[in-house]
């Protein structure tokens, strides 16, 4: 498959997977584009997978749409929500976007999800690039959302 | 028939049983309808918004403006007029995308993921709503029978139908 | 004659957002339990019966499939419905589940109302 198709693919699989995750649970929607690393301050979680590729997928949310995000899933106003209620659903947002995205990779068989995590301050580096990453811009804040895929053995 | 006009960016509610709550002119803003037979109170708000502004004056000022306290206020109104909440028959309609907002994000789409979210947030329930599409519409509901007919122009009348079901919803797209 | 239902997922947040999707579907529910995984859930059964059992796959523990399994080997078990609330949606799990029990199947993200008509649906079925 030509680089430049791939591209349009990852694109396409990001938006499609962000938008029907935040739409449906979150009742929100993604208003555009957002240039990497334009979120500021964010909230990281990443969701390992084994299968047919095995790979992470890891989020960086910008702190205000984490909150408003987490208020719109729970159903509660920003201001009564704990940090811990918020990194939850930030997990579940994680795991979600993961699925949708794995949902739309051709793969045999199925995968299997470990638990997502939060990250701290200083995420581990990884030892490779993401296949693909984009970021959304979102109210109060920006979404990333980068997926590595591990290389066949 | 009386009829009260519920402005946009407007709501309220009355136990009158020969009123007939209507607004006109639902491009991309929302109409929410509450009834409780029981009790005999309709309500209505024709909100613009999704959201209320932060300041506290603004979103107290004009409450019926956001989905976010335009449908909360709405609840709030009902009850105080008697009506259970766990009675209340749920109507929704509006949110059109209008010409020239071709902006990624559009305000009827927006209103009626915020609709949602406000039903999310009170634990409430759409029995029936028709939303989206790009036509404006006019809404009628009767304060004694609780139903609701939509106008679109140039059709005929036509009534919202609850879903049938212990718990309800009939979507209509347009 | 109210339900009793178990809910079955290790994220506390998405135990929440389905308990609410329940009470909003006119259902008269009873009591709704919580379990963090399998063990968890296979624990709980010891100790009240339910109507109906929602669960996730990806546990830590046990996870939704082994908890199928063991609820099926059970003559008792069974008999209660299951429904998979899941982020996975690949034909091959869906049907695999299906076929060593599971009455419906729900994928993560959905509508408060898609599990509703789920829901209904599945319990219909049980009552017919």
């Amino acid at each position: 498959m030509p680089e430049r198709n791939a591209e349009r693919n990852y694109d396409q699989m990001f938006a499609e997977a962000v938008g029907s995750v935040l739409e449906t649970m979150f009742f929100t929607a993604p208003l555009g584009p957002a240039e990497d690393g334009s979120g500021g301050a964010c909230m990281g979680a990443r969701v390992a997978f084994r299968g047919i590729p095995s790979g992470q997928v890891r989020l960086c949310l910008s702190e205000g749409s984490a909150q408003l995000l987490a208020a719109g899933f729970l159903g509660e106003d920003e201001e009564s929500l704990s940090p811990e209620q918020t990194g939850l659903v930030v997990c579940e947002l994680a795991n979600m976007l993961c699925g949708s995205l794995l949902s739309q990779l051709e793969s045999q068989g199925h995968f299997d999800l470990a638990a997502p995590q939060l990250e701290g301050d200083a995420p581990p580096p990884l030892e490779q690039a993401p296949v693909a990453t984009q970021s959304f811009e979102l109210e109060n804040g920006v979404l990333q959302v980068a997926l590595y895929l591990e290389s066949a053995a | 028939m009386k009829q009260l006009v519920v402005g946009v960016g407007d709501g309220g509610a009355t136990r009158d049983p020969d009123a007939v709550l209507v607004t006109y002119a639902l491009g991309s803003c929302v109409a929410v309808m509450m009834h409780d037979s029981t009790a005999g109170v309709a309500g209505m708000v024709h909100y613009m918004l999704p959201e209320a502004p932060r300041e506290e004056a603004q979103a107290a000022s004009r409450p019926w403006m956001y989905a976010d306290t335009g449908i909360g206020e709405l609840l709030r109104l009902v009850q105080q007029q008697g009506a259970d909440k766990r009675r209340l028959t749920i109507y929704a309609a509006g949110g059109a995308q209008v010409m020239n907002d071709n902006s990624m994000f559009n305000i009827g789409k927006r209103n009626c993921l915020a609709l949602r979210k406000a039903l999310w947030k009170y634990g409430l329930v759409a029995h029936a709503e028709e939303t989206g599409g790009t036509t404006a519409r006019t809404v009628r509901m009767e304060a004694a029978s609780g139903r609701v007919w939509l106008h679109a122009p140039g059709g005929e009348p036509r009534e919202m139908q609850r879903r049938a079901s212990s718990a309800g919803m009939a979507r209509q797209g347009g | 004659m109210a339900l009793n239902i178990l809910i079955v997922d290790d994220s506390p947040v998405m135990r929440s957002f389905i308990r609410k999707a329940i009470s909003l579907t006119g259902l008269d529910v009873g009591d709704c339990y919580e379990a963090g995984n399998g063990e968890d859930a296979l624990r709980s059964l010891t100790g009240q019966w339910v109507d109906l059992i929602l669960t996730d796959i990806n546990m830590p523990e046990m996870n939704g499939e082994e908890l199928i399994g063991r609820l099926e080997a059970d003559d008792l078990l069974r008999s209660i419905p299951v429904i998979v609330v899941s982020t996975d949606a690949t034909q091959g799990r869906v049907e695999r589940l299906m076929t060593m029990g599971a009455r419906g199947y729900v994928t993560k993200p959905f509508l408060p109302e898609t599990l509703r008509d789920e829901v209904e649906k599945v319990l219909g079925i049980a009552h017919a």
